[in-house]
């Protein structure tokens, strides 16, 4: 009974404080799109011809999002049957879109024009324990920014 | 080209499921899942443990005893003990000679009660040798445990319990994580009976009575007294013992005496007493 009581407070937990936080991220993520919408995100081929700088520098903009508890239990229930993690689809979203608005940022700081060659890159950096643990990951972007 | 900024307003990479109605699609075929395999599985164990021969229940019961029993206060010896393992080997019948041996162990518990476990396991609290007043009512006691112990009910329910832990063997090894809540409750120690069981080792019990003493007077006087002890609930009587798995002791003792009446039984007759201490 104790157990019970104990699990569905930490999914009541993870479910409204996970998803209060989610909503929350999602409205300051769009806020921050759309002013730095201005500066264009571009991959070059590799015979292609680089625009003309004067100067260029690389941008980083990593992050590590965790998953709640609701999320771990509903992502490992669905382990049981297959199919589409749609709890993690808003979590990697959420973590590239922001990776991607801090590179921008931190571009945008020192006088972009261009953010050329983006790449992501992700890691699992937790859960890798035997018994689950907590379950992290980092999604980690970078460019090359000129003006 | 000119580049032309553009807001991004659909969502390509969320699918749009509220986490809520996912989640109880998954916890419904999970519970739909576990209650198909609760069904049959079950049944298989249940079937299984009707069929085991007398080795491997013997085997059986020696793993219980070491995993579950073996730490706890257990006396082999003493009057009390050689009085006791007399008794219940006098009441052994013919079937249950073709069983393995009984293994007879007094436990140090103030609470009365008694129990038996697969592999011919009787475990006695010091309890009830404490609380017993004639010899009629230990050996009702016993020849209900033994009762249990012929119809393979400790068995039965060992056999589903069986077949749930290997199972969660299973899941565990695949590595999912399943919330403790769905894998807790299928423990060893999660061995009752249902009422069914018990009334039938109840009956099984008074014909034993009624063979060896010519009566069943005072085969019932220990549950008498402990009826006594037992609250009145009135009208919640009837919902408590819908719930439990043990009938209560009133319509248990009533039971009793009906069949007794039913059968021609004597309810007179002279106690034999405990041997002198």
């Amino acid at each position: 009974m104790i157990e019970l009581i104990t699990f569905l407070i930490l999914v009541g937990v993870g479910y409204f404080i996970g998803n209060r936080r989610e909503q929350k991220h999602y409205e300051d993520i769009k806020r921050r799109e759309k002013q730095t919408l201005h500066i264009p995100i571009m991959s070059w081929g590799a015979k292609q011809d680089l625009p003309y700088a004067h100067e260029a520098e690389m941008f980083v903009g990593s992050v590590v999002v965790a998953n709640d508890y609701f999320k771990t239990i509903s992502a490992s229930l669905r382990n049981l049957v297959g199919g589409r993690v749609t709890v993690y689809e808003t979590l990697i979203d959420r973590g590239r879109r922001e990776a991607m608005l801090r590179m921008k940022e931190s571009a945008i700081e020192w006088g972009a024009s261009q953010v050329l060659n983006v790449r992501f890159e992700t890691a699992n950096i937790a859960g890798q324990s035997q018994n689950g643990g907590t379950g992290a990951v980092e999604i980690m972007v970078y460019g090359t920014g000129i003006r | 080209m000119k580049y032309v900024p553009r807001e991004i307003v659909d969502e390509v990479n969320v699918t749009p499921v509220h986490p809520l109605v996912n989640f109880g699609y998954l916890m419904g075929t999970v519970v739909a899942a576990a209650i198909a395999v609760y069904a049959g599985l079950g049944v298989a164990g249940a079937q299984l443990a009707a069929r085991l021969g007398p080795n491997a229940e013997n085997k059986v019961g020696d793993m219980i005893f070491d995993s579950v029993f073996s730490s706890m206060p257990l006396t082999t010896e003493g009057d009390d003990f050689e009085y006791l393992s007399d008794l219940a080997e006098s009441l052994r019948s013919d079937a249950l000679k073709k069983r393995p041996d009984l293994k007879l162990h007094i436990l140090e518990e103030p609470a009365p009660n008694a129990m038996v476990s697969a592999g011919g396991y009787v475990y006695v609290t010091q309890g009830l040798l404490d609380d017993i007043e004639t010899e009629n009512e230990l050996a009702f006691v016993l020849a209900h445990e033994l009762g249990h112990y012929e119809h393979r009910d400790n068995l039965r329910s060992l056999g589903r319990s069986l077949v749930f832990l290997s199972l969660n063997g299973v899941v565990a090894a695949s590595g999912v994580q399943l919330p403790s809540l769905l894998t807790g409750s299928m423990g060893l120690a999660d061995l009752h009976y249902s009422r069914d069981q018990e009334n039938r080792a109840d009956v099984y019990a008074l014909e034993i009575m009624q063979e060896r003493y010519g009566h069943v007077d005072h085969a019932l006087d220990f549950f008498r007294r402990l009826n006594e002890d037992e609250l009145d609930f009135g009208v919640a009587d009837r919902l408590l013992e819908w719930q439990s798995t043990h009938p209560l002791t009133e319509s248990r003792i009533e039971r009793l005496e009906e069949l007794a009446n039913q059968r021609g039984w004597s309810l007179e007759g002279e106690p034999t007493a405990l041997p002198q201490e």
